[in-house]
């Protein structure tokens, strides 16, 4: 799949990702003419074809698979055998533009023709993973109702990472103050 | 406006390069394996994995290295059928950085299944998503992804020969093709009844016509049964007014390998892990099987 910007006649750079959000991602892509952006978001079932297809978007990932990792990674009985499933720290490399665009809004990893350095690799991989799921208290949610759909994802996903850096194990209304004084919202 | 092919890059993902580098690990990991058999039919329950684990067995017992996968990801037995216990088996990622080691069966026949990444026997194979709705289309592609990490990440090391054990039909016969430029050939298995003939025909136009895979030839299972006591054969299916399966083979172009009687230790020792081809060797079905294992050596040699 490649993006064309029609207005420069230029393809579009992968800018940065977010996500995932309930197995969905959020791919931020950038005219590197005009400087124009856009966002494509995944649906759940989109996202599971790129991982059933074992490729990763962005390009391969800094470090050798593990034997049998898809099929590990996705096999439900796996965890009912008591065979752990590829924990997240072996499938991330260390912390990526992922993070830093999560917590900060920062703008990503510029997305290169030549490959690796694509933080969604290690996003899908984490998609999956079934990670701990942060909780998310009534109030706090029905705040991010507020917010244009949009960009929820995104935002979401910025708070719980904030969060997690916190050590929080729910996101209160608090918690949301908090970060959008981090985000400078 | 520019098109899809005036951009040289696909934007950062390099599918292509992705999907050669699969490729070369797979070329790599079956570089130690000689020769490598498809083992399929057209209707399900004619007794294919039961014949794949006795051939298997037959050319074991004549010194041959021989592995199994099982390619029934969703119907395994192959584990079961060669004497594997499923707790003896162990998946731990970390011990294993360069492939996982095969599950050793009976004379020494080195085995994956998807049976070996279950809980027990009648737990399903489902995958993880995030939703199941739609999954028909993403299931196949996952199956798929399963089987190329089953060829690759299985530790094989040296082997003669590798089965690999189709499920029934014919759509997963152009997946391993497509993985295994390298394929040997494939075996055709039918019994002698009408309809199981009808659909196989169907396997032998795809393999042949479609896939240009070398077949190997078509083996008739079942064909009579042969009496324990006193090794008289008789007949199991009602064969009038039938195509006999060597003319089909004929009018078809390929090669008939022989046919192998009905013999219910077959089902017995399968059903208990335990070697026909060793236990009950001098039987006319062991002996036909034999028979079989030799044409399939002369082919391929």
């Amino acid at each position: 799949m490649k993006f064309l910007c029609v207005s420069c006649d230029e393809q579009m750079k992968l800018k940065e990702t977010q996500g995932p959000d309930e197995g969905s991602f959020t791919i931020v892509f950038r005219c590197p003419k005009c400087e124009r952006e856009f966002a494509l978001l995944t649906n759940p079932m989109e996202t599971q074809v790129v991982r059933a297809l074992d490729i990763k978007i962005g390009g391969s990932p800094n470090r050798a698979a593990e034997p049998m990792e898809a099929t590990r990674t996705f096999l439900t009985p796996l965890s009912q055998k008591g065979e752990p499933k590829i924990p997240n720290s072996e499938l991330q490399t260390p912390k990526s533009t992922e993070s830093a665009s999560l917590a900060g809004g920062q703008a990503g990893k510029e997305g290169s023709a030549s490959g690796p350095g694509c933080p969604f690799t290690e996003i899908v991989n984490e998609a999956f993973q079934k990670s701990e799921q942060m909780v998310w208290v009534k109030e706090a949610e029905e705040r991010m109702g507020k917010i244009p759909e949009a960009v929820r994802p995104m935002a979401k996903m910025g708070i719980e990472h904030y969060a997690r850096e916190k050590g929080y194990k729910e996101i209160t209304l608090q918690v949301l103050e908090e970060a959008k004084g981090k985000f400078g919202m | 406006m520019k098109r899809y092919k005036d951009f040289a890059s696909d934007g950062g993902s390099n599918i292509v390069g992705q999907v050669v580098d699969q490729q070369t690990r797979l070329r790599s990991r079956l570089a130690s394996v000689k020769h490598t058999v498809a083992v399929m039919s057209g209707k399900g329950g004619v007794g294919k994995s039961a014949v794949t684990v006795n051939l298997a067995s037959a050319l074991s017992l004549q010194g041959y290295r021989l592995g199994i996968l099982d390619a029934d990801i969703n119907g395994p037995s192959i584990a079961k059928m060669t004497g594997i216990q499923r707790s003896a088996f162990s998946i731990q990622h970390s011990a294993f950085k360069n492939g996982l080691p095969p599950a050793i069966g009976f004379l020494g026949l080195r085995v994956i299944s998807m049976d070996l990444f279950l809980p027990d026997e009648k737990t399903p194979v489902t995958w993880d998503a995030p939703t199941q709705k739609e999954a028909y289309v993403w299931r196949g592609t996952m199956e798929m992804t399963t089987l190329r990490e089953f060829l690759t990440d299985t530790e094989w090391g040296d082997l003669d020969y590798l089965l690999i054990d189709l499920p029934p039909g014919t759509d997963r016969l152009p997946n391993i093709a497509g993985l295994l430029p390298q394929l040997s050939g494939t075996l055709i298995l039918t019994i002698p009844s009408e309809v199981s003939q009808a659909v196989v025909k169907k396997s032998i136009t795809l393999a042949k016509e479609h896939l240009k895979t070398p077949v190997i030839g078509l083996i008739e299972n079942m064909k009579g049964y042969a009496c324990p006591h006193c090794g008289n054969i008789g007949e199991l299916f009602h064969s009038s007014g039938i195509l006999a399966c060597e003319e089909m083979a004929k009018n078809l172009g390929i090669p008939y390998l022989g046919s192998i009687p009905f013999d219910p230790r077959i089902s017995l020792t399968t059903d208990v892990g335990k070697p026909f081809m060793s236990e009950f060797g001098d039987s006319p079905a062991a002996k036909a099987i034999i028979e079989i294992a030799e044409k399939i050596k002369t082919f391929i040699l």
